[in-house]
């Protein structure tokens, strides 16, 4: 699926549940709580997450504590008020959408 | 185990991003090094599932993308932005200076062909298409001007008509232009390579629309010539070969070298 516009929310939504954590537990997570759903390029991931940092909602530092040098990402608090604004917008998007498709819709496509 | 296997595709992956990210200063840097951490840990995790250190590779680059697909999304530091603009201003500047002479130039090199083209025309009676050119009905009868200075100053000095006055100053406009270039690139920075255009765009940029406009303007130019003259005929000529000129010379420079610093 397409997650083209919403892989910001997704990722404050990640780092904001799981705390400081690198950017391929990042992908891991976004993978397995999606259940496969949202397969993207992994490779993209990485500019999303300097987009967020230069954009204040995000820091990053590089750990050397593990065998191989990481960069460990982190909400901010700008992060966090961001993440719960899209997180209500993203709400309020979905409820809208759900209005107008109706539950008929929904039956019609399950 | 997460070494990478020499030679096998991360290795050559992260090669191909090396040289695709050149330019890009720290972002690059950094990408670079998060996507070899992140392909040899899911290269690792492939191996610690059963595949072969190859296949887990492979499959680590596929999840990861394309190069393309993850180079495009690391922006450019201001100052590759403006090393990109320093050629692109100078190269303009030439430009203009140049399309400003030949626009100008034509139209003084058309102005001292006009004499010798118009006898050519009235002992040719229009290349033979309008008999007895400096009799009537041709030409209205005025005391103050012969039959050759009416049609000299009746012809088009550039093509369309247009610029009939002013077109020394533009021709005079553009060598100027082109004069304090080079003034300027001897004294200045701007004669370094960084600020010089490459050879082969802007031997190009230039060699492409001249090398298109001289047919135009020379098709245009023999069919007013034939079968019978028409006062722009050789205004277009004109233009056409010098444009012709140009672009031959801009497409000499595209396989020139570059300059080093």
């Amino acid at each position: 699926m397409d997650v083209k516009g919403h892989l910001d929310l997704l990722l404050l939504a990640v780092l904001a549940d799981a705390g400081p954590v690198h950017g391929y537990a990042v992908i891991t997570a976004l993978r397995e709580r999606s259940e496969g759903v949202f397969d993207v390029p992994e490779g993209t991931v990485y500019p999303a997450l300097h987009r967020l940092e230069r954009a204040g909602l995000v820091i990053s530092r590089w750990e050397q504590a593990t065998p191989r040098r990481r960069r460990v990402y982190e909400l901010t608090t700008d992060g966090r008020h961001a993440r719960t604004a899209k997180q209500s917008e993203w709400r309020r998007f979905v409820t809208g959408v759900q209005a107008v498709i109706g539950p008929a819709a929904t039956r019609a496509t399950a | 185990m997460t070494a990478p296997t020499g030679d096998g595709p991360v290795e050559q992956y992260l090669d191909e991003m090396f040289d695709r990210l050149a330019g890009t200063g720290s972002a690059g840097r950094r990408l670079l090094a998060e996507a070899e951490g992140h392909l040899l840990t899911a290269a690792a995790d492939g191996r610690a599932r059963g595949l072969d250190a190859a296949t887990a590779e492979r499959e680590a680059i596929a999840r990861f993308g394309t190069v393309t697909s993850v180079v495009r999304h690391v922006p450019a530091p201001a100052r590759a932005i403006r090393a990109a603009l320093r050629p692109l201003l100078t190269g303009t500047w030439l430009a203009v200076g140049l399309v400003l002479l030949w626009w100008g130039g034509s139209g003084v090199l058309t102005w001292l062909l006009g004499w010798p083209w118009t006898r050519l025309l009235i002992a040719t009676d229009g290349f033979g298409g309008r008999p007895d050119m400096c009799g009537r009905p041709w030409v209205p009868p005025d005391p103050a001007a012969d039959c050759f200075t009416r049609y000299r100053e009746y012809l088009h000095l550039v093509p369309q008509g247009g610029d009939r006055d002013t077109y020394p100053w533009v021709a005079v406009g553009g060598a100027l232009i082109l004069v304090a270039w080079l003034l300027v690139r001897r004294t200045t920075v701007l004669g370094s390579a960084a600020w010089t255009p490459a050879p082969v765009v802007f031997g190009l940029g230039l060699a492409v629309p001249f090398g298109l406009a001289a047919p135009v303007l020379a098709f245009y130019g023999i069919s007013g010539a034939f079968p019978q003259a028409q006062n722009w005929a050789l205004s277009h000529l004109t233009a056409g070969l010098l444009a012709a000129v140009i672009g031959v010379a801009a497409a000499r420079h595209v396989r020139a070298r570059p300059r080093r610093t």
